[in-house]
């Protein structure tokens, strides 16, 4: 009986483990050897000659190109995650409660999921699409630029914000929701009792809501640094055109694909360690 | 009235603060919410109103956001270069097939993982997981030679097969919804009907099935909105035979100049930013629709399905 049970279990995810089998596993391996190799085509086969770790070092040391595609890329990764976790914090504390108008701006904050990971928001961006605010023309602005350069440092993340604001809000449509779905799962219980205990929105908010939230900020963080790594960039085209470079062909951009995602994994662990669950404190709920 | 005859005036007491309180809150509300709503809608609005703008108006400085004319040129010129009747329902097809493979076997694993218990299951919902980090470029070059050797590459075949084995485009996430969402059911239903005498095929279709469907409408529309844009991935793979609206678009400006090949010195005839703005507002066009139409399941579908209880 228990048997026959395994076997069911088996046979609903045998799909899967197949798929993984041949179309993911096979290709992340042959891919690192890929990355190791230097590959010649012939007629109707490749020939690979391991090269050890050869292509990665010229990624760094002699590819001007893969360096200059790269920094910019980390530097949005870093800079828009958290800004992405929070915003998207933010809007879904917005959103939450009942209020009239709620389904259009809902459906407003959300229209953007349908229009990313294509070449839309590139062909947008390209054409300037995004800069809400022509910053010269605001007197904040010009404030924050004319400040000595000692205390202008102050003023760098407020211009990135502006700067930045539409790219950023239209990456957190999917965190909006998966916090939205969060913060309807508190107990609300819990928010009675403390209620009725005294406590003032503000500490409810800073002790009960934000702790609770805190598995979703990672999950949320996580998913944001997935996405953004993908979408269309010069980066990722650099490696999908270099494919077929005809004296690497295959392997460097493989091994630049690694190294890619080898710096997504290290961002992915330290968002890890930065908000995981800590074992010993008690939790919220 | 008191006592003594005189107005008195009445202690604001904390309900009132309260009372204050909220209504700023709301007014506060509703400030935030239009100014980051103005952020979101102001590149469509840039779009469409650009799109609408000859090149005298373009070029013109004075001519910032209400264009002299409505200028309809731009579109029938990009509608021209998108290839309209083949692109759409080539990009329908390749959408709708795969959300629909990718819903099919996805379902399949998180019910599995969901309601049975055998060995190497955990290891298998890790593996899952790490499935999700994986980017495209990793292993889009074995996949390609795959595809060679075996012969279907250059056909949307090489998107279906993936997705029906669980491995297509984000499946991971989908697996987990499944299997959250059967998680959440109390086994006992499963057990009545296993007393009943079901089969555990019988279970799966009459009970776990119906119960589903709002995990089902997140799998299909959200594979389906995925598998539309999905541009990189899809031209390698198909790209010299099958082109999608999203490619269409990536590969505007060449298409551009190959159909209309410009004389130099004259400004009639260039791919201006106003062609791009009218390409893009049609690439965008029909899925923002189908959002529109669905935008209810979209935002709501995710609360039901329970993801976030984790």
């Amino acid at each position: 009986m228990k048997l026959r049970r395994i076997r069911n279990g088996y046979l609903f995810v045998s799909i899967w483990i197949i798929g993984f089998a041949v179309f993911t596993l096979w290709p992340l391996g042959y891919s690192l050897y890929l990355s190791m190799c230097s590959v010649r085509v012939g007629t109707g086969t490749i020939h690979t000659t391991f090269m050890g770790l050869q292509n990665y070092v010229d990624a760094f040391r002699t590819d001007v190109n893969f360096i200059t595609y790269l920094l910019p890329k980390l530097e949005e990764l870093i800079v828009y995650t958290p800004m992405i976790v929070v915003f998207s914090l933010i809007c879904a504390l917005l959103l939450n409660k009942q209020f009239r108008g709620r389904t259009v701006f809902r459906a407003i904050f959300f229209m953007p999921v349908v229009m990313i990971g294509g070449p839309v928001i590139s062909t947008l961006i390209a054409n300037k699409a995004q800069e809400v605010i022509e910053p010269n023309k605001y007197m904040i602005y010009r404030f924050f630029t004319d400040l000595p350069d000692s205390i202008s440092i102050v003023g760098q993340p407020f211009l990135y914000i502006f700067d930045n604001l539409v790219l950023i809000l239209w990456y957190s449509g999917v965190q909006i929701i998966l916090f939205i779905a969060s913060l309807q799962k508190i107990d609300s219980s819990i928010l009675e009792a403390a209620r009725i205990d005294g406590a003032s929105g503000w500490e409810i908010f800073w002790k009960i809501t934000l702790p609770s939230l805190r598995s979703m900020a990672m999950i949320t963080a996580i998913y944001s640094i997935v996405t953004l790594a993908q979408q269309d960039s010069e980066l990722n085209t650099y490696i999908m055109t270099y494919m077929f470079n005809s004296e690497k062909v295959y392997s460097y951009s493989a091994a630049m694909a690694w190294i890619y995602l080898l710096i997504q994994l290290l961002l992915i662990g330290l968002v890890f360690l930065i908000l995981r669950e800590r074992r010993d404190k008690p939790a919220a709920m | 009235m008191t006592v003594t005859g005189q107005k008195r005036i009445r202690r604001r007491t904390s309900l009132d603060r309260q009372h204050v309180r909220t209504k700023g809150m709301m007014i506060g509300r509703y400030v935030l919410l239009l100014a980051f709503s103005f952020a979101y809608l102001y590149p469509l609005i840039y779009m469409n109103i650009v799109s609408l703008m000859d090149v005298k108006d373009l070029v013109n400085p004075s001519v910032t956001w209400i264009p002299s004319a409505i200028y309809w040129g731009n579109y029938t010129q990009a509608v021209d270069v998108l290839q309209l009747e083949q692109t759409v329902p080539t990009t329908i097809m390749i959408a709708v097939v795969s959300a629909i493979l990718q819903t099919v076997s996805t379902g399949l694993v998180g019910y599995g993982l969901a309601r049975y218990e055998f060995p190497g299951r955990k290891l298998l919902i890790v593996l899952m997981v790490l499935t999700f980090f994986i980017p495209a470029q990793i292993t889009m070059i074995p996949k390609y030679l795959l595809f060679s050797r075996i012969g279907i590459l250059n056909s949307p075949l090489c998107l279906f097969l993936p997705a029906l084995f669980g491995q297509g485009n984000n499946s991971a996430i989908f697996v987990l919804i499944f299997y959250q969402f059967f998680d959440s059911y109390p086994p006992s239903l499963d057990e009545a009907a296993r007393l009943d005498g079901a089969s555990d095929g019988q279970i799966f279709v009459k009970i776990a099935l119906p119960v589903s469907v709002p995990a089902v409408i997140i799998s299909v529309l959200f594979s389906f909105v995925w598998y539309w844009n999905e541009t990189y991935i899809t031209a390698l793979f198909c790209g010299s035979e099958y082109t999608t609206l999203p490619m269409a678009l990536e590969n505007f400006s060449f298409t551009f100049s190959k159909m209309f090949p410009t004389t130099p010195g004259s400004l009639s005839g260039q791919l201006s930013e106003g062609i791009t703005m009218a390409a893009t507002n049609i690439t965008v066009l029909p899925l923002v629709i189908f959002y529109l139409l669905l935008q209810k399941q979209f935002v709501e579908s995710v609360d039901k399905s329970g993801i976030a209880g984790t």
